[in-house]
């Protein structure tokens, strides 16, 4: 599995990359992902606005309701969240994609023509996830924000510039960069798994439709296991 | 060109071949004929370097492919084509670009040149005019001429045939055995066809093989076949002969 990473990350980096697939590539994990990560992103948001407000108030510490919902977006909810549901969309549709295309022989037709399937079917999803995941966290991460502005401020009447103020106080460039950096890694680890569970559709889960459809399980569960696991792991480090 | 010398592979207790061993000279294009289930796809596999056997070995243009590596593979697969059972097209380019596929990737042929080829190709196995359609909308028969086109645009030295009739009309079976048979001649490839189209094959083969229990049972000419007393090819005939 480790090699399977491995040759992938270096043909990242040995032209040609398959420009066309990366776009085709980046407008499915990464822009048609945008409605579900606009919803989360929104009421995580909101959710975090009523729970922090609630446990702040106890207290008298609403002010900090700002700075509260920005970090926890930024540096938690926002990646892993955003990388869950990346992975239920679009890790799913790449682990069945890959698996029918092992079980239907497209991969064994690409390597007799002399091609690496990595560079045609990995490459481009790693890219592009690489690309997406973390604007799509950006994205989610301020749509949240704004959710929680609406029920902190607009709804429990917390000042606005107290809310937005605070927050330019409490979070740094630092905190910001710790989210990209996590939301970077889920995105390798996103294809990276479900590309393997994919490919290898067969040898560890059995051929035919049945086969694709326990890739597909096993795909979303490790990941998401690996996600929340990482998670842990670059939090321990990066505080 | 291809030797097989005792070749064994197991899948779990079954045991697909079981000390397969023969030798095809270059030119020389071959019949494997077999029974459902007697490995005859797995064969084949086996000698384009997509699987590899628990034992024994495999020469192709005197190069033991068993022990090359990935990249050793790649120079020795360059002469191949491949008629996947199924067609294995990739089902999210069109017939056009499907058969373009192999060109645009592996040539340095310019957007015309690989277009004239391509519509010539489909002209050969009568797929004029399903060029804009995908593998979803169009029926198992020309999927399988589709990828017969795919196979044989990049002039293989090698050709490995899975099963090329199956699942189209007499007459459109014997149209594509005859392309084969042309290919074969014009461009003095080597090959194994995997068929139940007897004796039809016979009109482009002259050395059939015959795979039972994991074993070459059989090797010698068409007539030899049809005239043979052995029960288990008696048995075999009765049941294929078309």
């Amino acid at each position: 599995m480790f090699i399977f990473l491995l040759q992938s990350l270096l043909l990242c980096f040995s032209p040609p990359i398959k420009v066309g697939l990366f776009l085709r590539q980046v407008r499915f994990i990464g822009a048609q992902s945008l409605v579900v990560i606009l919803l989360t992103g929104a009421f995580s948001g909101m959710v975090l606005g009523f729970q922090g407000y609630y446990s702040l108030n106890r207290f008298g510490s609403e002010a900090f309701l700002g700075p509260a919902v920005g970090l926890a977006l930024i540096k938690e909810i926002g990646p892993v969240i955003s990388a869950l549901m990346v992975t239920g969309r679009a890790g799913s549709a790449i682990a069945a994609e890959i698996g029918i295309m092992r079980i239907s022989e497209q991969i064994d037709a690409l390597e007799l023509m002399g091609l690496n399937p990595l560079r045609y079917l990995v490459v481009p999803k790693l890219l592009a996830a690489i690309l997406s995941v973390p604007l799509l966290t950006c994205i989610f991460d301020v749509i949240g924000i704004i959710g929680g502005y609406l029920i902190g401020v607009k709804l429990l009447g917390v000042g606005s510039g107290v809310y937005f103020g605070e927050m330019a106080n409490y979070v740094d460039m630092k905190d910001v960069l710790e989210g990209l950096w996590k939301s970077l890694s889920f995105s390798v680890i996103i294809t990276w798994v479900c590309c393997f569970k994919g490919y290898y559709t067969g040898i560890y889960t059995g051929f035919g439709a049945e086969g694709v459809s326990r890739a597909t399980t096993q795909a979303v569960v490790t990941t998401s296991v690996l996600i929340l696991l990482w998670d842990y792991v670059m939090t321990s480090l990066l505080f | 060109m291809i030797r097989l010398e005792s070749v064994h592979k197991r899948f779990g207790s079954l045991e697909v071949l079981n000390g397969v061993s023969f030798e095809i000279k270059k030119g020389e294009l071959v019949a494997l004929l077999g029974g459902s289930g007697s490995g005859k796809s797995v064969l084949l596999k086996h000698i384009a370097g997509l699987m590899k056997p628990d034992s024994g070995k495999i020469y192709i243009n005197g190069a033991e492919i068993t022990s090359l590596t990935k990249k050793e593979l790649e120079v020795v697969r360059k002469g191949f084509g491949f008629l996947f059972q199924g067609g294995a097209l990739f089902d999210s380019l069109t017939v056009f670009e499907n058969v373009a596929f192999p060109l645009k990737e592996k040539t340095k042929l310019s957007k015309e040149e690989i277009e004239g080829m391509v519509f010539r190709y489909l002209e050969l196995v009568g797929l004029k005019g399903a060029e804009e359609k995908y593998p979803s909308q169009i029926s198992g028969g020309m999927v399988k001429r589709a990828a017969l086109a795919r196979a044989l645009i990049t002039d293989p030295k090698i050709m490995l045939f899975d099963e090329p009739t199956t699942g189209l009309d007499p007459q459109m079976s014997l149209s594509i055995l005859n392309l084969i048979g042309s290919v074969h001649k014009r461009l003095e490839l080597t090959g194994i066809i995997v068929t139940h189209a007897i004796p039809t094959v016979f009109r482009i083969t002259k050395r059939v093989l015959f795979l039972h229990n994991g074993k070459v049972a059989f090797d010698g000419t068409p007539k030899d076949l049809m005239d043979s007393q052995e029960p288990i090819i008696r048995q075999f005939l009765g049941e294929e002969e078309d």
